[in-house]
C-alpha cells in the first residue's frame, strides 16, 4: 500500500475523531522519516499495519477519554496555543454526514516542489482548524512545519515566499503556491462541478473484464437488447478537479479494463461528492470479472464466469444466479452475496457477511469482528465447520456444548462444505 | 507472543524509553519494535492516549533535514505512572517466573 492510500483510508476511517488532523500528520511524518531511511512506502505501510484497525484504536481510546477531554488541540502549541477549547463552529452547522464528506475535502496537487505530502497535509489540517476558529477569535496564529500562518482582522499572512492563503466568505481557506501546480482548499464549503462521462465498447473477444472505480460507487447490471458495454461515470467533484477526472477504457488482448482516473493522483478521493460508475453489460456477455474500489461500494447483478470483488471501506453486494465462483474481500465494508450456485470465498476484517445462495457449493466465510449469517435453501444438506472465539454459534438450531468455540458436522446426508470463522462475531447458519 | 499481552507491555516500554530521553515518533516506534515486534501503527494511538492523560507532552524541534519534528517528553506524572507500572510489572514477572520455572 502506498502512503496516499494509507493516509486516505486512515483519514476516512477516523471520521470526526477528536484530533484527527494531528493523527494524520503523525503518520505522514512517519512515512517521511521512513522514506528518509530508504524504506519503501509499501514496506512502511506494511509494518504500520492496517490503517482501518489503527483508526479503530484511536476511536476506541477517543471514546474512553471523551468525557474529560479538553480537546486535542496541542499542549505543544502547534496551533498557537492561546485557546485550547474546540473551535466553536467546528461541528456546528453541518450534520454528521456532511462534515464527514465536507471536512475530508482534501484536494492537493502534488507538483509543487516546495512541499512534501506530510507538510501539505499539515497545512490542510491546520488551515481548516484556523478557518473554523476564525469566527470566535480576534486572530489566530498557526505554526506549521515549513510555514507560519496568521489569520487576523487584517487578513491572512504567511511567511513562506510565494504561498498565498485566502479565507473565503464561507470560512473556507485556500492555500495556493507558486505556479499553478499547487493548490489546497480547506473549509466547510466549496464549489463542486458535475461529472458526466460516458463510453461504450464492443465486447467481441473479451473474456475478462476488470473495473477499478477508486472512490466511486460501482454498479454492474445487465441491459437486455444491447450488444455493447456501456460505462457511465457521474457525480460531483471539487471544481478544480472536474476537468481532470477521466473514464478510462483500455483493451489489451482479451482483457477489457475500465478505470476511473485522476491524473494528479493525490488526492481525488478526498475531494469528491458522491460519484458513481455504472456499467451495463449485454445479456449474453459472460467473462471473468474483477471489481475494485477503495471507498466506493460495489453492486453486481447478472452473470459472469468468475467474479472477484475487493473494497477497503465500501460495501459489496453480489446477486447472481449462475454457477460461478465468487470471491469477495473488504476491510471494513459489509458483504452480501445472494442467489449464487457456485463456490464462494467471502472475507472481511470488520464487516458483517450475509450469504444466501440458491444452491450451496464449497464455501468459506471469514471475518475478524463481524457477524456471519448464511441462509441456505431448506432442503439443502451440507457439512459444516464453524468457529468463533467469543461469538455465539448456531447451525440450524444446533449450538456448541460446553462453551466450545467451534462446531462441525453434517446435516442430513451431508453435501457441499461450508466453513465460517469469526474471532468475536456471531455465526448463524440456517 | 500474544498480541493483547504485547499491547499491555507496550505502554510500559514506551514510558520506560521516554524516561531516559525524548524521542520523535518514528524513532520511538523503531526503538520499541526492534525488541517487541509489534504492529508499529499502534504506538501512535498509545502516545495520543498518554498525552490525553497528561503522562507525556510534545514539542516541535528543528531537524537537520526536512520540517521540524514532533518530540515526545515524559511529564512528572508520567514518571510517577511509569514507576507504579514498573512495580506492578516486576511483581507480575516475578510471580510468572516462580510458576514457570517451578522454583519454590
Amino acid at each position: 500500500m502506498k502512503e496516499s492510500e494509507f493516509i486516505a483510508i486512515l483519514s476516512h476511517e477516523l471520521g470526526d475523531t477528536a484530533g484527527w488532523e494531528d493523527i494524520v500528520r503523525d503518520y505522514a511524518a512517519h512515512f517521511e522519516d521512513g522514506r528518509a531511511e530508504g524504506r519503501s512506502e509499501d514496506e512502511i505501510a506494511a509494518s504500520l499495519g492496517s490503517p482501518a484497525s489503527i483508526a479503530r484504536e484511536f476511536r476506541a481510546s477517543g471514546r474512553a477519554a471523551a468525557s474529560g477531554a479538553e480537546g486535542s488541540l496541542c499542549p505543544d502549541g502547534t496551533w498557537g496555543a492561546e485557546d485550547r477549547s474546540r473551535p466553536e463552529n467546528a461541528s456546528s452547522g453541518t450534520s454528521g454526514h456532511e462534515s464527514q464528506s465536507g471536512r475530508r475535502k482534501l484536494a492537493i496537487g502534488i507538483t509543487a516542489a516546495i512541499l512534501v505530502v506530510g507538510t501539505s497535509l499539515g497545512i490542510w489540517a491546520a488551515a481548516r482548524e484556523a478557518a473554523a476558529r476564525r469566527a470566535t477569535e480576534e486572530g489566530i496564529h498557526v505554526s506549521l512545519p515549513g510555514m507560519e500562518v496568521h489569520v487576523g482582522s487584517e487578513g491572512v499572512r504567511t511567511d513562506l515566499p510565494g504561498m498565498k492563503v485566502r479565507v473565503g466568505g464561507s470560512g473556507g481557506v485556500s492555500v495556493s503556491g507558486p505556479g499553478d501546480g499547487y493548490e489546497a482548499l480547506f473549509g466547510e464549503t466549496r464549489p463542486t462541478a458535475p461529472i458526466d462521462l460516458e463510453k461504450e465498447s464492443p465486447l467481441a473477444g473479451v473474456s475478462s473484464l476488470s473495473v477499478s472505480a477508486y472512490v466511486a460507487d460501482l454498479s454492474v447490471k445487465r441491459r437486455p437488447g444491447s450488444e455493447k458495454l456501456s460505462a457511465r461515470l457521474s457525480g460531483r467533484v471539487a471544481e478544480a478537479y472536474a476537468k481532470e477526472v477521466e473514464l478510462g477504457l483500455e483493451r489489451k488482448g482479451s482483457e477489457l479494463r475500465i478505470e476511473m482516473l485522476s491524473p494528479t493522483g493525490f488526492d481525488l478521493r478526498g475531494s469528491t461528492e458522491k460519484l458513481s460508475l455504472e456499467l451495463e453489460l449485454p445479456e449474453s456477455f459472460e467473462a471473468a470479472v474483477v471489481l475494485e474500489t477503495v471507498t466506493g461500494s460495489i453492486a453486481f447483478s447478472g452473470r459472469a464466469k468468475a467474479i472477484e470483488a475487493r473494497s477497503e471501506t465500501g460495501e459489496v453486494g453480489i446477486s447472481s444466479s449462475s454457477a460461478f465462483p465468487v470471491k469477495v474481500r473488504t476491510s471494513t465494508g459489509e458483504i452480501a452475496v445472494s442467489g449464487t450456485t457456485g463456490g464462494a470465498e467471502l472475507e472481511s476484517e470488520t464487516g458483517d457477511i450475509l450469504f444466501t445462495p440458491t444452491r450451496l457449493a464449497e464455501t468459506r466465510l471469514r471475518t475478524s469482528t463481524g457477524d456471519i449469517r448464511a441462509e441456505l435453501a431448506q432442503g439443502q444438506s451440507f457439512s459444516y465447520r464453524v468457529s468463533s472465539s467469543t461469538g455465539e454459534l448456531d447451525v440450524r438450531g444446533e449450538r456448541p456444548k460446553d462453551h466450545d468455540s467451534s462446531l462441525s458436522g453434517q446435516t442430513g446426508s451431508g453435501g457441499p462444505s461450508i466453513s465460517a470463522e469469526s474471532e468475536t462475531g456471531d455465526i448463524v447458519i440456517d | 507472543m500474544n498480541t493483547q499481552f504485547k499491547k499491555g507491555v507496550l505502554e510500559l516500554c514506551v514510558l520506560a524509553l521516554l524516561s531516559r530521553r525524548d524521542y520523535y515518533g518514528y524513532e520511538l516506534v523503531g526503538a520499541v519494535d526492534s525488541d517487541l515486534a509489534i504492529a508499529e501503527g499502534s504506538v501512535y494511538p498509545l502516545l495520543k492516549r498518554l498525552r490525553d492523560e497528561g503522562y507525556v507532552e510534545t514539542y516541535l524541534e528543528e531537524s537537520s533535514e526536512g520540517p521540524p519534528r514532533k518530540y515526545y517528553r515524559i511529564t512528572k506524572s508520567g514518571r510517577d505512572w511509569n514507576e507504579s507500572l514498573l512495580v506492578e510489572w516486576r511483581a507480575f514477572a516475578a510471580a510468572v517466573s516462580r510458576i514457570t520455572e517451578d522454583k519454590k
